[in-house]
């Protein structure tokens, strides 16, 4: 009997090592794989999870915008709506594209516009705020929309390159974002949660020539080491965020091309004025001059990020660019000293691992704090812990990052620096009063100085230390053709194709 | 024997009962706000109080508890804070992909520890045995998340013989039955040379012998079906470290199953999807060891269930 059963075993063995190498099967050509880090919530451009990174990437193939912010040009490009202007500061008028149809064949026309607004405000998530200041959306005729808000919007634009537009008639539920319909290149497929989210080629797309794709897919792989190896062994054609061993191992494998581009987000480290001794600005200065922030980024996120030139990512609008404070640890001391702690103090910083490196980051802030006398308490929490203390106040230095994700300055600066959000703990009515008008101003030169302004202040107050601009690194195989570097990390693939 | 079956339906009742109370609990003691990690760092304190009176939370705990057992008894368990979808449906959903894990693992484990111990117990005392019980031994040391990205490492990135992540075809499944096998396999393999060797020694056996059956039909007949109660026991139990290793194994090779849903519901601190899943992993729990007691009066007729 065990004889018998072992020669079972045996060729059962043997079949399975005979038909083995089959595994690992290359796509067709005209498909691309992609691992994205983030786990896929829903495809609803409304929302809850409109702000998530993943979600905004997948939203950019499925879904149009109004227009859309161009970087490289500083202004905004027509989308959806071809012409638009501004009747007074709270009236916008859109003429929208004509002959666009959505995914299941209903033609695009205002009544989308006017209940793809209605519906970002019914549904709670990031971007309602972005939409709430609207009073009304008028639909005169069928290709133009007229755009009142209740006081003038100077973020309206750069709030519409968010805003996908989904056909009339889509209820405010969240089952939408299981079948997703809209006017982007490509069509939706199939969703199945922590898997594979699937898209394929709009045939009638608007714009000629795109997409050159066939299909879409978006695989879910949660682990980097994971990822690397389905690249690798061509399971997938790409992935992104990589890190700093990775780039360097990935550049040394030629069916692998690796590239480096600029994101709109910024990780900093923040400063609560709200508690002593950081309510004193000579400490906050103190801080800035002890951090040797070249060092830290040359040896520890080469690849993944660069010193931050000012509070907001450079490709933002309306970001200014600024002398670094220095590292001086002379001057820190001094500084300390005239705070009144010559012998520095004790204080702890929170964080949260989410960003790459954040843990040796953590490290090399709190070791070259303790050169200067500033002892740190490092401490690493579990996101939900984290969050709950970042809300409340509960911290002396907090550790993170954010993205201005409509590429306006009033994403970043408006919603964590004025005292109503009372993130930070700093007030100063000067930021408040400029943030305010800067709102509520259209023109965009004029905004821009008062954010200038803005970054000034918060430049020279430090409730923050601004300490790196991101990178981020797209890893791909070399039948990806096409791939351009995108002015953030929102990226997409309406132009790239793969050969066999 | 029906009372017999009352009364352990009875206990597992209470048994799972147990699980929903502590289950209830513990999400709840974790520090972690639901509702700030919903609305995640774009949050003020404001949206995050009116968040927590939408979801219930604002109750005392009595209140949630009381509302909690009987939506749960009835069949209703809330739906997921960041999917919004039923909590049950969800977790109904990921269930087919364990459960495929699952008994994969299970059958290889039961096929290869038969063949091992078999082999080790036939040769007791000899190279081959011992060679067996070192690759238990070793099998049952190894934490299979590191295995799993070993096997990952040779299997699908140098050799490029098998997928490295995913569920689609036989193969993808090749890699993560491997891996939380062979722990398995090393506990049941020394069991069931034990169970071999001491039943051996056994009067009825040489009973068997002398009255002139072939050797096959001595093990088959006498030896196994004597030894399996144990082995069977223990298969029972080792279910449940199954399903705990599946938790940590389905991260690692992007297997979209109940354990992965799990991690991110903790990590969200989504309780509608943590208080389903785990429960419905301690039901299937209660029940296959309710089946392997049951198993019993086949595998000896002399047990009776009183």
């Amino acid at each position: 009997m065990p004889r018998r059963l072992m020669t079972l075993a045996l060729i059962l063995m043997a079949l399975l090592t005979a038909t083995l190498s089959q595994a690992g099967p290359a796509a067709p050509a005209g498909t691309l794989r992609i691992a994205y880090p983030q786990r896929v919530v829903s495809l609803d451009a409304h929302g809850s999870a409109a702000a998530e990174r993943i979600s905004i990437i997948i939203s950019r193939h499925l879904y149009d915008t109004l227009l859309t912010w161009d970087p490289q040009a500083k202004k905004f490009q027509p989308a959806l709506a071809e012409r638009w202007r501004s009747l007074d500061p709270m009236t916008w008028e859109f003429q929208l594209r004509r002959g666009v149809r959505f995914h299941d064949g209903q033609e695009f026309t205002s009544a989308a516009v006017a209940l793809s607004i209605e519906r970002v405000v019914a549904l709670p998530g990031p971007i309602r705020p972005l939409f709430q200041p609207i009073a009304s959306v008028e639909t005169p005729d069928p290709y133009r929309v007229v755009i009142r808000t209740r006081t003038p919007l100077g973020t309206l634009l750069s709030s519409l390159t968010m805003l996908g537009i989904v056909p009339a008639g889509t209820p405010a539920t969240p089952a939408f974002g299981d079948r997703p319909v809209g006017t982007g290149p490509f069509k939706f497929v199939e969703f199945i949660r922590d898997t594979r989210v699937v898209l394929e080629a709009n045939p009638t797309y608007w714009r000629p020539g795109i997409p050159k794709l066939q299909r879409l897919i978006f695989v879910d792989i949660p682990e980097l080491s994971g990822r690397m190896t389905a690249l690798e062994t061509g399971e997938i054609d790409m992935t992104v965020q990589l890190t700093p061993e990775e780039i360097k191992r990935l550049r040394g494998n030629s069916a692998i091309k690796v590239d480096i581009g600029p994101t709109f987000y910024t990780r900093f480290l923040w400063i609560n004025p709200s508690r002593k001794p950081f309510d004193d600005v000579k400490v906050r200065r103190a801080v800035q001059h002890a951090l040797n922030i070249e060092a830290i980024t040359s040896s520890l996120v080469a690849g993944i990020a660069k010193p931050a030139k000012g509070p907001i990512a450079s490709n933002v609008l309306c970001a200014v660019d600024y002398q670094p404070y220095g590292y001086n640890t002379t001057m820190a001391r001094r500084l300390l000293t005239e705070a009144g702690h010559p012998r520095g103090f004790e204080t702890e910083m929170k964080w949260n691992d989410a960003l790459p490196r954040e843990r040796e980051v953590a490290d090399a802030i709190v070791g070259q704090l303790a050169l200067v006398g500033i002892r740190v308490k490092n401490t690493l929490q579990p996101r939900a812990i984290w969050l709950d203390d970042l809300i409340k106040l509960n911290w002396d230095l907090n550790l993170l990052g954010t993205g201005a994700v409509t590429g306006d300055a009033d994403y970043t600066l408006g919603r964590l620096y004025h005292s109503r959000a009372n993130r930070t703990g700093y007030r100063n009515p000067e930021v408040d009063t400029l943030l305010d008008q800067a709102a509520s101003t259209v023109n965009v030169t004029r905004r821009c100085e008062m954010y200038k302004k803005v970054q000034d202040i918060l430049w020279q107050e430090g409730p923050a230390i601004f300490l790196f601009e991101s990178l981020e690194s797209y890893a791909y195989r070399t039948r990806v053709q096409g791939f351009k570097l995108p002015t953030s990390e929102i990226f997409t693939l309406h132009e790239v194709s793969t050969s066999p | 024997m029906a009372r017999y079956l009352l009364r352990r339906l009875l206990a597992a009742g209470l048994v799972v009962w147990g699980v929903l109370t502590i289950i209830f609990l513990v999400v709840r003691v974790i520090p972690g706000d639901p509702a700030a990690v919903l609305l995640g760092t774009f949050a003020t304190a404001e949206l995050v109080a009116e968040q927590r009176t939408k979801m219930g939370l604002d109750r005392p705990l009595a209140t949630q508890y009381v509302l909690f057992i009987r939506q749960a008894i009835l069949g209703d368990w809330g739906r997921s804070y960041h999917e919004g979808r039923p909590a049950f449906t969800l977790v109904i959903e990921r269930l087919p992909a364990t459960l495929e894990l699952a008994v994969a693992a299970i059958v290889t484990t039961t096929v290869l520890s038969l063949v091992l111990g078999s082999l080790a117990a036939r040769r007791a005392q000899s190279p081959l045995d011992r060679a067996i019980g070192a690759a238990s031994l070793l099998g049952q040391a190894i934490p299979n998340f590191w295995l799993g990205l070993v096997f990952i490492l040779v299997f699908a990135r140098r050799l490029n013989w098998l997928p490295s992540f995913g569920r689609e075809t036989v193969w993808h499944l090749v890699l993560p039955t491997a891996t939380l096998s062979v722990q398995l396999i090393g506990v049941m393999t020394r069991l069931i040379r034990a169970g071999i060797l001491e039943t051996m020694g056994q009067e009825f056996v040489r009973t068997a012998r002398a009255k002139g059956l072939a050797e096959g039909a001595v093990l088959a007949r006498h030896v196994y079906r004597n030894m399996l109660i144990p082995v069977v026991t223990m298969l029972g139990l080792q279910l449940g470290a199954l399903l705990g290793g599946v938790v940590i194994l389905e991260t690692v090779f992007a297997w979209p199953g109940l354990g992965r849903l799990i991690v991110t519901a903790i990590n969200n601190r989504d309780y509608p999807v943590v208080q389903a899943a785990i429960t419905l992993a301690a039901v299937i729990v209660v029940l296959v060891n309710l089946l392997v007691d049951l198993t019993y009066a086949y595998l000896d007729p002399r047990i009776r269930y009183e």
